[in-house]
This record gives C-alpha cells, sequence and structure tokens, in this order.
C-alpha cells in the first residue's frame, strides 16, 4: 500500500462561467474550494507542472433560494442536463442489449476513461467526485475527448437469459461486439463504490483497460469481493485498506482526506503509463549482476525468475497451472520484473518475501498477460 | 466398450472438437461423437466440421434427435469453449447419467470467451480442462490437454535434395483475423521482416488467398521449410504444432511458459526458433542463409513429432482424465 506523495493546500478563489459550464451549472455566485498539488514526479499526460492546479467546484449556492447546495443534489441537477459525454445509459439488472456509443477519442488509450457513474443512491463524496472528475479539463485523461461516462442503475429486474447467478456473463453477453470492439479504445475504467460486478464486465470485456475502484469514506454498502480481487487498483481509506488487508490486492493507493480523492485517481491513471524503457527491475532478491539480462530486456518480457534448478530438473506443467506455479515458487531464489508490473502489482510486490504472495503475484501478473522467462542455474 | 463421450462445441473451433472425437474413435476404447451448434459463415463454411455434426441451430432435426439418443447413453458430455443457451437447455432436459467435462480454448478478457463459462450452464461439471499451449495461465485449476494435430507425414522438400536447394519456402497465413491480446498475431516488424527477405531471389513467401481445409493446408504445409506462427503474445498456436508435424523449422514467440506448458505433454522441450519483432528479421536470415542450419531443424522438428505428437499417444491424456471420472462416479 501506498500513499499519496503529495501535499494538499485548500485555497479559496471565484471561478468563470467558461469553468462552470463543463460541469452543467449555470449559478452566478460559488463558493469554491481550489487545491493546490505539489508538481508530481510522474509522466503529466501534457499537464505541465504549473497547470497542475486542479481547480474543484465543491458546494455551490443555488441561484434562486440563496441556500447551499450539497454535492449530492448537485450530481442530480448535473444529471438533468445532457452529458455529451455519456456513452451508455445501463440498467444492471435488465436482460437489454448495450450499446456503447462512438466517442471520438485520442488515440493513445492510456489517456482515455470510462467514468462508471453510478446512480443509485450515490454518496456525498461520491458525487463529489464524479463533479470534480467531469469539470476537471486539466488533467488529460479527463478531458472531453478522453473521458467517456456509463451511467448504471439497478432498477428493472428481468429473469436472466440463462438459469444461473452468473451476472458477469450475463452482462458480458449484453454489449453487442460493436461496443466491445469500442471498449478497447479505454485504457481505464473508474468506478467509484462499486456495489455489483458491473465494472468487472467492463473491464473483462477489454484486454486493454485497467479497473480504478474508489472507496469513498462514506460509503456504508458492502464491498464487491470480485471487484476488489479482480480490480488494478484500489483507491481508499487506510481504514478500509486495512480490511482487505487478507485479500490479494494488486495495488492500493490510500488518501487521508476527501480532499485527496481527485488527485488519487490521476496520480493512479500516471503510475500506469507507458514506460519509456520498462527495464526490469529486481523486485525480490535478484540484485547481483545477471548474464544475459541486456538480450532479456530486449525481447519485452515483462517477468524474469533465477531458478536455483538446471533446465533439465526444472518442473514443466504436468498439472494445473496452480500446482506448477507452486513448484516454480519453491525453486524461485529472484524476480525481476519490468517497471510496468512494479506499478501494477505493487502491493503484492511490497510482500514477495511471503512464499504464498510470490505464487499469488506471478499467478496473477501471467494472468494479465505478462510474458516470462527463467534463468535457470 | 464403454459408453460414448459426446461432445459439444458452439462453432467448428477450428476443428479441435472434431479432431478429438475422430482420434477417440480411432485410437481409444471410447466411442465417441460430436455436435456442432453452427458451422462458420462464408468461405470457412465447412473447412472445420469433417467428422462433427452440425446442428443448424435446431433446424436439423435429425442431427437433435441423434444428439438426444447420444446424450441419454453417453458416459461423458464434453462441452468445448461454450454452448448456447439453445443447446444447454436441449442437454439439461434429457435424463442421463453423463459426466460433464468443460475444455476451454480461448483465452481470457477477448473474443470468443471473455470469461469462463462453466458457471452460467448450471451444469455439474465434473473436471475443467484447458488447451495446453498458452491457455492455462488464464485458467489456473484446469487440467491442462493437448490439442491434436494429425499424426506426422514427412515432409515434400528434402533440404538435402540439390533441385530443391535454390529457394527457401516460408508459410505465412495469420488465417484468423481476430485482435487482440492473445489472438493478435500480426506484427509491423514481422510484416517488414517478411518484405525485406521476400526481395531475395532465394526466397519464397507463400501465399494462401483464401481459407483452406486442414488436410491442403498439410499438404502445402509440407512443401514449405520454414511456419511462422507469431512472435508478439508469448504464446504458440495450432500452426506451430502444425509446422512440427510437417517437419519445419517453427518460428514463435513462446515465453519459457509456454515452453513448459509443451514439454508436460508432450515430454520433452519443442524446438521452436522463438523469436521476437526486434530478432525476427535476423532470425530469418540466419535459416535463409545457412542451408545447413535449416535441414537440420527441419529435421530436428519432424523428429520431434514423430516422437512426442502422435495422436494416438496423445490420446491416452483423454481417456486417463474420462476414466477417472468415470470411475469416480460410479
Amino acid at each position: 500500500m501506498r500513499k499519496l506523495r503529495q501535499t494538499l493546500i485548500p485555497n479559496t478563489r471565484s471561478w468563470d462561467s467558461a469553468d462552470l459550464a463543463l460541469q452543467g451549472t449555470p449559478v452566478e455566485k460559488q463558493k469554491l474550494e481550489d487545491v493546490v498539488v505539489n508538481p508530481s514526479s510522474q509522466p503529466n499526460f501534457g499537464v505541465s507542472p504549473s497547470d497542475n492546479a486542479l481547480a474543484i467546484p465543491i458546494g455551490t449556492i443555488d441561484e434562486f433560494t440563496g441556500q447551499d447546495l450539497s454535492s449530492r443534489e448537485l450530481f442530480h441537477r448535473s444529471l438533468v442536463t445532457a452529458e455529451p459525454r455519456t456513452i451508455a445509459k445501463v440498467s444492471f439488472w435488465s436482460n437489454k442489449l448495450i450499446q456503447i456509443d462512438e466517442q471520438k477519442l485520442a488515440a493513445k488509450i492510456t489517456e482515455n476513461s470510462i467514468l462508471l457513474r453510478n446512480l443509485d443512491e450515490p454518496t456525498e463524496l461520491e458525487c463529489r467526485l464524479y463533479a470534480e472528475i467531469l469539470s476537471n479539463n486539466k488533467f488529460i485523461a479527463f478531458r472531453n475527448r478522453h473521458l467517456g461516462i456509463v451511467d448504471l442503475v439497478s432498477d428493472t429486474t428481468d429473469m436472466p437469459a440463462l438459469k444461473g447467478s452468473d451476472d458477469l456473463t450475463r452482462t458480458i453477453e449484453r454489449f453487442i461486439s460493436k461496443s466491445k470492439a469500442r471498449l478497447l479504445q479505454y485504457g481505464f475504467v473508474i468506478a467509484v463504490n462499486p456495489a455489483n460486478i458491473f465494472p468487472i464486465a467492463l473491464q473483462q470485456s477489454s484486454y486493454s483497460s485497467k479497473l480504478i475502484c474508489v472507496y469513498t469514506p462514506d460509503f456504508e454498502g458492502s464491498v464487491d469481493r470480485d471487484c476488489i480481487e479482480k480490480a488494478d487498483r484500489i483507491i481508499c481509506t487506510a481504514e478500509t485498506a486495512a480490511a482487505l488487508k487478507d485479500f490479494d490486492v494488486a495495488g492500493i493507493d490510500i488518501f487521508d482526506q476527501p480532499e485527496q480523492m481527485l488527485e488519487s485517481v490521476t496520480s493512479c491513471i500516471q503510475s500506469f503509463s507507458p514506460k519509456q524503457f520498462n527495464m526490469l527491475m529486481p523486485v525480490w532478491n535478484g540484485f547481483e549482476r545477471i548474464e544475459n539480462i541486456d538480450r532479456m530486456a530486449l525481447t519485452a518480457r515483462d517477468l524474469v525468475l533465477k531458478l536455483k534448478c538446471s533446465e533439465s530438473d526444472a518442473p514443466s506443467v504436468t498439472g494445473s497451472f496452480s500446482e506448477y506455479i507452486e513448484s516454480v515458487s519453491k525453486e524461485c531464489t529472484a524476480i525481476l520484473a519490468s517497471e510496468g508490473l512494479c506499478e501494477r502489482y505493487v502491493s503484492l510486490i511490497e510482500k514477495l518475501d511471503d512464499k504464498a504472495t510470490r505464487a499469488s503475484f506471478l499467478k496473477r501478473a501471467l494472468n494479465d498477460g505478462a510474458r516470462c522467462e527463467f534463468i535457470y542455474a | 466398450m464403454p459408453n460414448p463421450i459426446v461432445h459439444l462445441s458452439s462453432t467448428p473451433l477450428a476443428g479441435a472438437p472434431a479432431r478429438l472425437s475422430r482420434t477417440l474413435q480411432r485410437h481409444s476404447k471410447f466411442d465417441s461423437l460430436c455436435f456442432i451448434e453452427r458451422d462458420y459463415r462464408k468461405d470457412m463454411a465447412g473447412l472445420f466440421t469433417d467428422g462433427a455434426l452440425v446442428l443448424d441451430g435446431g433446424a436439423n432435426k435429425d442431427g437433435d434427435e441423434l444428439l438426444e439418443m447420444a446424450v441419454k447413453t453417453a458416459s461423458i458430455i464434453h462441452i468445448h469453449n461454450y454452448i448456447p443457451p439453445r443447446l444447454v437447455e436441449f442437454v439439461r432436459d434429457i435424463e442421463t447419467d453423463a459426466q460433464f467435462v468443460y475444455h476451454l480454448h480461448s483465452p481470457r478478457r477477448e473474443g470468443p470467451l471473455y470469461v469462463p463459462r462453466a458457471e452460467e450452464f448450471d451444469l455439474p461439471i465434473a473436471r475443467e480442462l484447458v488447451v495446453a499451449q498458452m491457455h492455462p495461465r488464464f485458467y489456473p485449476d484446469a487440467t491442462p490437454v493437448p490439442n491434436i494435430v494429425p499424426a506426422a507425414k514427412p515432409s515434400l522438400r528434402d533440404p538435402y535434395d540439390e533441385s530443391l536447394k535454390d529457394k527457401v519456402k516460408i508459410l505465412y497465413f495469420p488465417a484468423q483475423a481476430r485482435g487482440g491480446r492473445w489472438n493478435g498475431k500480426v506484427s509491423k516488424q514481422l510484416t517488414q521482416a517478411l518484405d525485406t527477405v521476400s526481395a531475395h531471389k532465394d526466397v519464397e513467401i507463400v501465399k494462401i488467398e483464401r481459407p483452406q481445409p486442414s488436410f491442403a493446408l498439410e499438404r502445402i504445409r509440407r512443401t514449405c521449410d520454414i511456419t511462422i506462427d507469431e512472435i508478439v503474445t508469448g504464446g504458440f498456436h495450432q500452426i506451430s504444432l502444425e509446422g512440427l508435424q510437417a517437419g519445419n523449422a517453427v518460428i514463435n514467440g513462446a515465453d519459457e511458459i509456454s515452453m513448459r506448458v509443451m514439454m508436460g505433454w508432450a515430454g520433452e522441450k519443442p524446438p521452436f526458433i522463438r523469436s521476437h519483432p526486434n530478432t525476427i528479421h535476423d532470425d530469418l536470415w540466419n535459416l535463409i542463409n545457412d542451408r545447413e542450419l535449416l535441414a537440420e531443424t527441419k529435421e530436428i522438428s519432424a523428429d520431434y513429432a514423430e516422437k512426442n505428437m502422435q495422436p494416438k499417444n496423445l490420446i491416452k491424456l483423454y481417456e486417463n482424465i474420462y476414466q477417472q471420472i468415470i470411475n469416480q462416479a460410479l
């Protein structure tokens, strides 16, 4: 688990009408709270460090009554205004086909995101995060040509198409093939307080997307176990992270204050950006000089395992793959991983001294598509 | 003879279920029948259904009747990848003592499967199997089993024959256009390398304009020297196995995990030339310029297939699994 590296400094300033138009709330007087973020050492996605002042409108005054509006009210009002970036409206329990509308997007998929917006009684902070993301035109992955919105409700209950309770398959089957092709254009799915498997259905319908699950401090619903285990990154408070300690979570980012949620999401997306060299790094032992490592790096392998056995004595896959990974873990004396993998499995990599976690890490990385080579004794 | 094995598949799956069924009939104690819900369309129609009965989504009434009879008496119902709701309901409504096997042929997060489907069938699956190429990493608890590829026949090109030494023939035919992390077969560097070598007078790239039945492809492959699979995913495909069977030098991008999967069922490390977009150009030229190396590599491929990939031997892996399941059910 890692905490945010940046310091957040609350500030105040007024907004002009152009800023507000992004959120679709035509109000004149605003009580606004800005967050200034220290320049990050991460790749900046086209945002220069001086541009990193993220302006977040939180709480506004109703133009007629003069009362403060909560984030939730703002959120519901924003739904009335047509959001041109909405690419699908989905009822989770329906069996109707899901069409993802075409969106003119940037060419690089790692700069395009889907914001999955839960319309079923979102919490106050959930609404706030939606508003912050939608009003943010500084961070590239949230700009108009980079962000698609999928609105999700769970209101109707049709009978599932097949007997059984496999909602994941049912949901994936609902995406028409054109929709699945369109999902490939997005590098990230952002789900806030996910309560069902729909975010996983989005993730599993595309080999290119990473699932980021954010749990807000005011979330009181039950956590979907599959979402926790399949998410590429969990963003939550330390308290929630502590409750997840028994799960093999790929990566957890912790925030202290709700004001830090947005910045956690942007930092997370930046951390997944393609690495220029994507060098192999020792993640468990492996600090000694290794012959031919340069050639291995050239062949775009994501994982290199050093084994204590010879090639002829090394185990092969004669039973299940899980059994094989157990055998390989026993023979493994060092692990090198590409920079991309180091970021992706940051929480697992921190615990590689534990044998069971080593096996979990290898299984997870290989399942996600890592290519692996061995160095035999 | 034990009661039959019934294979069910939604599509021909490039011939894998039908070939398995035929091999069981020929080389095992089990009788076997293969039913396919729908054939491929257009120029792929009829290419991979040899030995299987196509149900046409229920339009083939005789086929459905035969399926009903077969399911009633089957010892094992072997479901490949996924079957449509019609077939699930059809099978569920038949009274049978058969045990169910579920066999995964495709990777996750891309078509046609995306996720394993066993749960949605709501059938008592006794064992999950997975194609033993790159796939076991996606389904770690399934039992890896090999795709059966027809037995080796000698290459029609003897590389030591002086009259055939003039040109190196390379077969590169990415038949399936489907893209994806694991289904993708095309890379810019490979295309560039093939463009470069094809300009050489000693090289011929064998082009196949439209999909051909497997016996025709096998024949064409036996007239070639080099089979190129794909070099981008870290896996290998049936093309690599067919290349070994035809006595070709086989180039792919298998990572060490994929190699260890094949060693698990074949017993020995496969003699693939493992390449990568950064090295494909040099790897191809090495074979083209060194005819002794090419001849030796082809011979090693043919010997390996002869020794480790005979269908009559590989089918025993399936026989054992079926027998274990039947014994457990008694």
